[in-house]
């Protein structure tokens, strides 16, 4: 991720050192180039982010959520929120639970009303 | 000549047989000893609705197959009822209050062409219990929650699933623990739909090891479930239908896998968990892969209960409660059957086939490599398990990082 911030300051500090005496068709140019760079730069480290992420283990949208088994009108949904599952070695109870599987399984919203349980607070 | 009214009384005489015969409050028990043979000495056993079909296989071949015989007097009881039995047992030469086992139980006989075992009356003053069979650890019982409990051996058999069950023809696949947590706890008026008949909740009891472990997932104590008591598993049966739609309850996978036609298990999601998982890979298949590897937290050890020996503390004081309890581990045979294959074949699942441990009914999952891990033997024996697993002869070698055991390369 570092190492990504700095590849995206390089261009940043050239663009100051030819802004002196340049025209203003120049210096609107330059700053198109900043901001693209800008975004070329978040948009790498988003992608850095993402990667990380993918390192300690939780993979993120399951997109083959559809090809598994038994995925009928009982099986999977596709959710709007997607499903997320852990892919590294799971030591926790929580890791275990949410470990990447192949086996059926149902994804729905609560049927909870928000007027018995906003969903947050501790059960009562 | 018969009088009119004796004549009358005379041809009632057989309707009143007939109604003797069919009503099950009067029956005629015989009193269980005597269904014992000298040859084969009388245990008694009680707990967990759960275990009948495996005692049932057990109890058949060792009155009738196995060279050393021993008659099964079973009595089925919740889980804590039997661990009270137990625990409760500290008088030498009689049942102290709670101990022991009274009233009916079920007795195998010598007769092969008893197809069904028969029913015997217990001791007036109860039987002390020889082994109980309790699908939570005493601790967890409401009845005997406070100081330690002595004096009790516990040893762990196989993996009893359990789930929250509606009727075959219901629309809902699924439950959440949180929905479970209102469902169970609230009724009717939490308003979580479909679940809004509490005419239809149907509750084992606090005493029922599904109802404790479901209680220990969804956050709700003894005596805070809301529904109608439903004791035997016939009864959470009869409520669900009550309501097809709408009606719900909890069973162990051991009796659902057998029913499948007339209960479903619902997918369970777990407080923290993305998604909602059966007990096995599909609704429909029977090899427990849910429970084996993490997904599918509602499940219990078989605790085998024995009284110890008073003058040998580790040695439990019953051998005969003692041999039955080795059956049930599946550590010897029984008339030359495989007694883990009697496990699998009565829906439980043996530990050399969990990847998923827990200290205790109260502890987190943690990961399990079993030392002698028979994944590839346990998807063989179960109805639509993988297959994939390579053959091999005892004691050939199989590829690296794989053993032969049972005639399958098992993971090492």
């Amino acid at each position: 991720m570092g190492t990504q911030r700095e590849a995206g300051r390089q261009p940043l500090t050239s663009g100051r050192q030819g802004r002196s005496g340049a025209t203003a068709a120049l210096s609107r140019l330059a700053a198109l180039g900043l901001g693209a760079l800008g975004l070329g730069a978040v948009a790498l480290l988003a992608s850095q982010l993402h990667c990380a992420e993918a390192e300690v283990g939780w993979r993120g949208d399951d997109p083959g959520q559809g090809d598994l088994p038994g995925n009928g009108d009982g099986g999977l949904d596709g959710g709007d929120d997607g499903v997320h599952c852990f892919t590294g070695t799971a030591t926790t109870e929580l890791q275990l639970l949410n470990h990447c599987t192949e086996a059926e399984h149902v994804d729905r919203a609560s049927h909870i009303p928000p007027t018995t349980w906003d969903g947050k607070s501790p059960l009562p | 000549m018969w009088t009119k009214p004796f004549a009358t009384f005379a041809a009632s005489l057989p309707l009143a047989f007939v109604g003797l015969a069919l009503c099950p409050a009067v029956s005629f028990a015989v009193p269980c000893l005597n269904l014992a043979s000298p040859g084969s000495p009388a245990v008694y056993v009680a707990g967990s609705t759960a275990a009948e079909p495996l005692v049932r296989q057990l109890a058949q071949s060792l009155t009738r197959d196995d060279p050393t015989k021993l008659t099964i007097i079973w009595q089925m009881k919740s889980s804590c009822g039997g661990a009270e039995a137990v625990a409760r047992d500290t008088m030498p030469a009689s049942c102290a209050t709670g101990a022991c086992i009274t009233g009916k139980a079920l007795a195998w006989t010598v007769d092969p062409r008893d197809l069904q075992p028969a029913e015997c009356e217990l001791d007036l003053k109860g039987n002390k219990v020889d082994l109980a069979i309790s699908d939570v650890a005493p601790s967890l019982c409401p009845g005997l929650a406070g100081p330690p409990i002595t004096g009790v051996l516990d040893t762990l058999g196989p993996v009893s699933a359990y789930g929250v069950v509606m009727a075959a023809q219901a629309g809902e696949t699924a439950i959440h623990a949180e929905e479970a947590h209102f469902v169970f706890g609230v009724g009717k008026s939490a308003g979580v739909k479909p679940w809004q008949n509490d005419a239809t909740i149907a509750l084992p009891g606090d005493n029922n090891a599904g109802q404790l472990l479901l209680g220990q997932q969804i956050k709700l104590s003894p005596g805070r479930f809301h529904g109608v008591p439903a004791p035997t598993p016939e009864d959470v049966v009869t409520t669900l239908y009550g309501e097809p739609a709408s009606g719900i309850g909890i069973l162990p996978t051991t009796l659902v896998d057998k029913r499948r036609d007339q209960v479903k298990l619902l997918a369970f999601q777990a407080m923290l968990q993305r998604g909602a998982f059966y007990p096995d890979r599909k609704s429909n298949s029977f090899e427990k892969q849910n429970v084996r590897d993490g997904h599918y937290p509602l499940w219990g050890y078989m605790h085998l209960l024995q009284r110890a020996d008073p003058a040998n503390p580790t040695k439990p004081l019953s051998p005969n409660g003692a041999r039955l309890a080795g059956l049930l581990q599946g550590a010897m045979p029984v008339a030359g059957k495989d007694t883990l294959l009697l496990q699998v074949q009565a829906g439980f699942i043996p530990q050399c086939a969990m990847k998923v441990s827990r200290t205790s009914d109260t502890a987190p999952l943690t990961p399990l490599v079993a030392p002698l891990s028979c994944h590839c033997w346990f998807e063989k024996n179960v109805p639509g398990g993988i297959s994939s697993c390579v053959p091999c002869m005892d004691g050939k070698t199989c590829a690296a990082g794989t053993a032969c055991r049972r005639n399958l390369c098992e993971v090492q």
